[in-house]
C-alpha cells in the first residue's frame, strides 16, 4: 500500500515537473547580445517583435489583437515574438502566471540587458522606449509602431508594409 | 524678419517633433500638490531645471522616484530646479489622479514641486512620449540634454552613467554635457486617444 502511494506521488510529481518545464521552456531571458545574434540578424522569416510587459496595461489590453492575427494570418513566414521587459526575477512569480492565466503560447523572450540607451537606438532608432512597441523587420527593412493597436484594420495596415 | 522666421520655425519645431537639445523650452503654468500654480520663470535664481515628466503608476516612474528625490536634495543648494510634471489622463488612469499624486507627494515627502499637465497641453510641446522622461535646461530655458536619468533603471547600485547628473554638471561648469539625448523604456503617456 505504502509502495503504492509512493508511485502515485512520484507519478504526480514528474507530471508536475513536466508542466512547470514545458511552460518555462517557451519564455527564454536573452541579452541584448544574444537577441541581436539571433533575432535581429534573422532572415528566415518575416519577423514581428511586440515590445511589452505584464505591467503595461495598454500592452496587456493589445495582446489579444496580435495573438488572435497571428492565429488566422495564412502567412506562414511571418514570426510573432513577444518580448518581454519584465524584470527577469519576476518570471516565475509574475510572467508565466499571466501567460497560463491568458493561455498564451507564443513565443515569449524576455530582453534583459542594462544600458538602454545603447540597445533602444539598435532596435529601433526611431523608438523613443515608451511600451507598447511593435517592430517588423524582413531583409533589411524596418518598420516601428510606438503605439497601441487598437483594431485588426490598423495592426493589418502596419503589417503589410512589409509586403510593399 | 529673421526673428519672425526664427519663432516661426520654432513654433512648427516645437509643435510637431518636441524639443530637440539647442531649442529654448516653453514655459507653463500648472497646478502643484500644495494647491499653487507653478512656472519656470517663478525660479529666479535657478541656473538650472529638470523637468521629469513622471507619475505614479508606472512601475519605471517608481523604480526612478528615489533617484529623483536624491538628485533634488543633491542640487537643491546649487540652484538647480526639479520639477515633477505627470502628463497623464487622470480619467485614462485613475492611481494618477491629483488626489492620488498628492498622497503619493506626502508619502515620499516630495522635496520638489509635482505637477498635473491639466488638459495635457505641456507634455506634446516638450515632446515627452513616456514616464519618466527628463529634459534638463539651462537658466534660460536651452534644452542640455533629454532622456533618462541613468543607464540602468531596475538595478540602481548598478548604474554607470549617470546622465542627468552630467548634464547638471555641465551646466554649473559652463560646459556642454558628453551626452545630450539618451533612450530609456518607459510607460507610454495615456491619453484617451490612443
Amino acid at each position: 500500500m505504502k509502495k503504492q502511494i509512493n508511485i502515485v506521488l512520484a507519478c504526480f510529481a514528474i507530471l508536475f515537473t513536466q508542466q512547470l518545464y514545458s511552460q518555462s521552456s517557451r519564455v527564454r531571458t536573452l541579452s541584448f547580445k544574444e537577441f541581436k545574434q539571433e533575432i535581429l540578424t534573422a532572415s528566415d522569416a518575416i519577423y514581428v517583435l511586440n515590445f511589452w510587459a505584464t505591467w503595461c496595461a495598454p500592452c496587456v489590453e493589445e495582446l489579444p489583437l496580435l495573438i488572435e492575427y497571428f492565429a488566422s494570418t495564412n502567412d506562414p513566414s511571418l514570426r510573432l515574438i513577444l518580448v518581454s521587459l519584465d524584470d527577469k526575477n519576476k518570471i516565475q512569480t509574475k510572467l508565466i502566471p499571466f501567460l497560463n492565466k491568458h493561455k498564451i503560447s507564443n513565443e515569449v523572450i524576455v530582453l534583459d540587458d542594462s544600458d538602454e540607451p545603447d540597445w533602444i537606438n539598435k532596435i529601433s532608432y526611431e523608438w523613443t522606449g515608451s511600451l507598447p512597441a511593435t517592430l517588423i523587420f524582413y531583409q533589411g527593412r524596418k518598420f516601428l509602431a510606438e503605439k497601441k493597436f487598437t483594431n485588426k484594420d490598423s495592426l493589418t495596415q502596419f503589417i503589410d508594409q512589409i509586403y510593399h | 524678419m529673421l526673428n519672425f522666421i526664427i519663432s516661426f520655425c520654432l513654433f512648427f519645431g516645437l509643435s510637431f517633433d518636441g524639443l530637440k537639445p539647442g531649442d529654448i523650452a516653453p514655459d507653463f503654468n500648472l497646478k502643484n500638490v500644495n494647491g499653487k500654480t507653478v512656472s519656470l520663470n517663478q525660479f529666479e535664481d535657478a541656473k538650472g531645471f529638470v523637468v521629469v515628466f513622471t507619475c505614479n503608476h508606472c512601475p519605471y516612474a517608481k523604480l526612478y522616484e528615489d533617484r529623483i528625490i536624491a538628485l533634488a536634495k543633491k542640487y537643491r543648494s546649487k540652484n538647480i530646479e526639479v520639477i515633477a510634471i505627470n502628463p497623464n489622463d487622470p480619467e485614462v488612469v485613475p492611481e494618477d489622479g491629483f488626489k492620488q499624486m498628492k498622497q503619493l507627494a506626502k508619502k515620499k515627502k516630495y522635496p520638489f514641486p509635482y505637477l498635473l499637465d491639466d488638459g495635457q497641453k505641456v507634455y506634446p510641446q516638450y515632446g515627452a512620449t513616456k514616464t519618466p522622461h527628463v529634459f534638463v535646461l539651462n537658466a534660460d530655458r536651452r534644452v542640455v540634454y533629454i532622456g533618462a536619468i541613468d543607464d540602468n533603471a531596475k538595478h540602481s547600485e548598478e548604474v554607470k552613467k549617470k546622465y542627468v547628473e552630467d548634464a547638471i554638471e555641465s551646466i554649473l561648469n559652463g560646459t556642454e554635457p558628453e551626452v545630450k539625448e539618451a533612450k530609456a523604456i518607459g510607460c507610454s503617456i495615456k491619453t484617451k486617444k490612443s
